[in-house]
C-alpha cells in the first residue's frame, strides 16, 4: 500500500486522500478553518499550510492529495512562520470579545491562536465592524467575529441544499449574508453554529445559557424521528443545555436537523408532570408514590380487559417489561404521524423522516398492533410514552379507567385517572430500532428529573406490594 | 533536632532572669508606644491591595461586567452565581450577580480573572451582620458609589 511520510512517521493512505485527513490518522492535527470533512474543499483560509519536500512553495494540506513517497513536514520553521502569519492576519479585525462570545471555550480561533499565534498584536488601527441582520429564529449572527472561511455558505448549498447564504463585497469588506437579508429557510440551520469555527454564527436557543466549559456531554440517540441520528447531549447539574450531532456515516453523517436539535425542551418544561397525580372530582391532586400505588394496583388487578398503548418513543426493553407485566393485555403501538412503518418516508434529501417517533419499527418487530385497531370499551387503558410523543387528546375516553405512565404535560391530562411520571429518553438507557432496522443502544445522559421513576420500578411496585417505587 | 543550650551561671538561678524580664515588661508599660487603636473612632490604614468586600465597577451607571463567567469558574469557594442576559444597549450583561459572602474566602482570584475590570475587592472589612447576607448586583454596584 502507498505510504506518505508525515513528520517522519510513515502513514498508509488510499488514493485521493488529502494530507489533512491522513495526518489526523496519526493524531497529527493540522490547524484548519475552512476545511470540514463533510463539505467541499476551497483551501482559502491558508491555515493548513504544510511543506512538501521538492515543492518550492508551501501547499494546503486540505486540498493536496497524497502521493506515494511524499515527504510532508507540518512543523518546520517555514510552516510555523506561515501559520502564525495567517493567524495574525485573521486577528487583525477580530473583535476579541471572548467574554461575551458563546463560542469561547470551543473556538478554533482561540485554540489555534494559543498554539500557533503571536502574543501581541502589532496593529492598533480601528477594527472593521458590521451591522448585523437577523437570520431567522435559529441562528444569531455576529459578523464582526467572522473570519470568512465560507463554511456556512457551503453548508447551506451542500447540506441544506438551498442556496441562501452568500459573500457580499470583496476583500476586506467581505460580508456573509443571506440573500436579500431573508431569514434562513433550511431545516438544518442549527448546524451552521456547529460548522462555524468562530462565534460568528451561534444558536439563539443556547445563547448566553451556559459557558461551554461547564458542560459535560454524553452520547445518545435523537428521539425526534425514525432516522435515529447519533447525537450527544450537553448537560450540567442535571439540566440539558443543547444537543449536538455525532459523526455516524451510516445514519446522519455529521448533521442533524433543527427539529431534533431543539427537541429536548419537554424534558425541563415547567408544564411537565414531575410527581404522581390522581384525578379528583374536578382537578388533579399530587400524591406521593407510596400513597398512590395501592389504589392503582387495585385498579389494575380488578380490570379484566386491559389495553396497553405504547407510544413509539418507548425502548425495546420497556416494551418487554410491559409485556411481562400485562401478559394478558392487548398491545398497540402509537405514533402521532404514521400508523405503520410502511407509511414512513423521507421528508427531504437528507435525514428528516415522516414518522416523528424513534422506535415504531422496534415496536412492530415486538409484535405490537397498529393504533387503528384499538377499540373502545376495555376496562383499563394504560398509555406509556417518553415525552417526545405527547399524550394524545381523547385517548382516555376509550376505556372506563385510564392510566398514563411516562412524560405527560399538564395541559394533556384531561380524562386520565392516574398520571405516573416516568423517564424521558435522556434520563434512561435502552435500545431504539431506526427505520432501516438498525438497533442502536444508548445510555442515560442525566438522572431522573423530579419524582419520575423508571418503568420497571413502577410496575414492580404495582404487582408486588412489598416493593417500593423509591 | 534538639539543641542543647548552655546556661550561664546567673541564668541557672532563674530568679535573676525573671526580674530582668519583668523589667522589660515594666519598661514597655510605662514608656512604650501604645499599640491599641481606638476603633471605631481611630482606624488602621490598610494597604490599597487589601482584599475586603466586593464591588462591581460601573461606568456611567452601566456595570463593566459582561457575565463572562470567569469569576465563578475560578472561584475556589463556589460563591459567585451569575445569570447572563441581553438588553438593548448592552449585548451581554449579568441579570443576576450574587455573591454568597459567607462562603467567600477573599482569595481575590475573581478580581484577578476578570477581563473587564468589573469585580473588585475594596478596603471595607466591616461585614458583620445579623443575618446571612448574599450580596446581589444592586448592592454590589451601590457599594462602589459609597466608597
Amino acid at each position: 500500500m502507498a505510504k506518505v511520510v508525515i513528520d517522519g512517521v510513515d502513514v498508509e493512505f488510499e488514493a485521493g486522500e488529502k494530507i489533512i485527513d491522513v495526518a489526523s490518522k496519526v493524531n497529527n492535527h493540522i490547524p484548519r478553518y475552512c476545511y470540514h470533512e463533510g463539505l467541499s474543499i476551497v483551501a482559502q483560509c491558508r491555515m493548513c499550510l504544510v511543506e512538501v519536500e521538492g515543492q518550492r512553495k508551501l501547499v494546503t494540506a486540505c486540498s493536496t492529495p497524497c502521493t506515494d513517497g511524499m515527504k510532508v513536514s507540518t512543523k518546520s520553521e517555514k510552516v510555523k512562520k506561515a501559520v502564525s502569519g495567517v493567524q495574525e492576519f485573521l486577528l487583525v479585525n477580530h473583535p476579541l470579545d471572548c467574554p461575551i462570545c458563546d463560542q469561547a471555550g470551543e473556538c478554533s480561533l482561540q485554540e489555534y491562536s494559543y498554539k500557533h499565534g503571536q502574543e501581541d498584536a502589532r496593529t492598533d488601527f480601528f477594527r472593521r465592524t458590521y451591522i448585523d441582520v437577523d437570520m431567522g429564529p435559529s441562528i444569531k449572527k455576529n459578523m464582526n467575529r467572522c473570519i470568512h472561511c465560507t463554511r456556512c455558505i457551503r453548508y447551506c448549498d451542500e447540506v441544506g441544499q438551498i442556496h441562501e447564504m452568500i459573500a457580499q463585497q470583496r476583500g476586506n469588506d467581505t460580508e456573509i449574508v443571506t440573500i436579500d437579508g431573508n431569514p434562513l429557510q433550511t431545516a438544518y440551520a442549527g448546524g451552521l453554529a456547529d460548522v462555524c469555527p468562530v462565534g460568528s454564527l451561534t444558536t439563539k436557543d443556547f445563547r448566553f445559557k451556559k459557558r461551554v466549559w461547564y458542560l459535560r456531554s454524553k452520547d445518545t440517540i435523537c428521539d425526534g424521528c425514525s432516522q435515529g441520528c447519533n447525537i450527544s447531549a450537553s448537560f450540567e447539574s442535571n439540566l440539558i443545555y443543547r444537543l449536538e450531532p455525532r459523526k455516524n456515516m451510516d445514519i446522519n453523517k455529521w448533521w442533524m436537523c433543527d427539529e431534533g436539535r431543539y427537541g429536548f425542551h419537554h424534558v425541563h418544561s415547567p408544564s411537565r408532570v414531575l410527581g404522581p397525580l390522581i384525578k379528583t372530582s374536578d382537578s388533579f391532586e399530587s400524591r406521593l408514590w407510596g400513597d398512590l400505588i395501592p389504589s392503582v394496583s387495585a385498579l389494575v388487578q380488578q380490570a379484566k380487559n386491559i389495553s396497553v398503548v405504547v407510544a413509539a418513543d418507548a425502548t425495546l426493553e420497556e416494551v418487554a417489561i410491559l409485556k411481562t407485566h400485562f401478559s394478558s393485555a392487548n398491545f398497540y403501538s402509537y405514533s402521532p404521524s404514521v400508523e405503520k412503518t410502511s407509511e414512513d418516508k423521507a421528508v427531504d434529501h437528507l435525514i428528516r423522516r415522516k414518522d416523528k417517533s424513534p422506535n415504531l419499527k422496534g415496536l412492530e418487530e415486538s409484535g405490537l398492533r397498529p393504533f387503528s385497531e384499538l377499540k373502545s370499551g376495555s376496562d383499563l387503558l394504560i398509555f406509556f410514552n417518553a415525552g417526545k410523543v405527547r399524550v394524545p387528546y381523547g385517548l382516555a375516553k376509550l376505556a372506563k379507567n385510564a392510566i398514563a405512565i411516562g412524560v405527560a404535560m399538564k395541559e394533556d391530562l384531561n380524562g386520565w385517572n392516574y398520571v405516573l411520571p416516568s423517564l424521558s429518553t435522556y434520563e434512561k438507557s435502552g435500545t431504539f430500532v431506526n427505520h432501516t432496522g438498525m438497533k442502536q443502544k444508548f445510555a442515560a445522559a442525566i438522572a431522573p428529573v423530579g419524582l419520575s421513576r423508571p418503568l420497571n420500578k413502577i410496575l414492580e411496585a404495582l404487582t408486588k406490594s412489598d416493593r417500593k417505587v423509591g | 533536632m534538639l539543641i542543647k543550650r548552655e546556661h550561664s551561671f546567673w541564668q541557672k538561678f532563674y530568679l535573676v532572669e525573671f526580674f530582668l524580664g519583668l523589667g522589660i515588661t515594666l519598661k514597655n508599660w510605662f514608656f512604650g508606644k501604645n499599640i491599641t487603636y481606638q476603633y471605631p473612632e481611630q482606624r488602621r490604614q490598610y494597604s490599597p491591595r487589601y482584599r475586603g468586600q466586593h464591588y462591581i465597577k460601573s461606568v456611567n451607571g452601566v456595570e463593566n461586567c459582561t457575565a463572562c463567567m470567569l469569576c465563578p469558574t475560578v472561584c475556589p469557594a463556589d460563591c459567585i452565581h451569575i445569570e447572563a442576559g441581553e438588553k438593548e444597549n448592552k449585548e451581554k450583561y449579568p441579570v443576576k450577580f450574587d455573591i454568597d459572602i459567607l462562603r467567600c474566602c477573599f482569595c481575590g482570584y475573581c478580581e484577578e480573572a476578570c477581563p473587564k475590570d468589573a469585580i473588585k475587592l475594596s478596603n471595607i472589612y466591616e461585614m458583620a451582620d445579623y443575618e446571612r447576607r448574599v450580596y446581589d448586583k444592586d448592592f454590589l454596584m451601590i457599594q462602589r458609589a459609597k466608597k
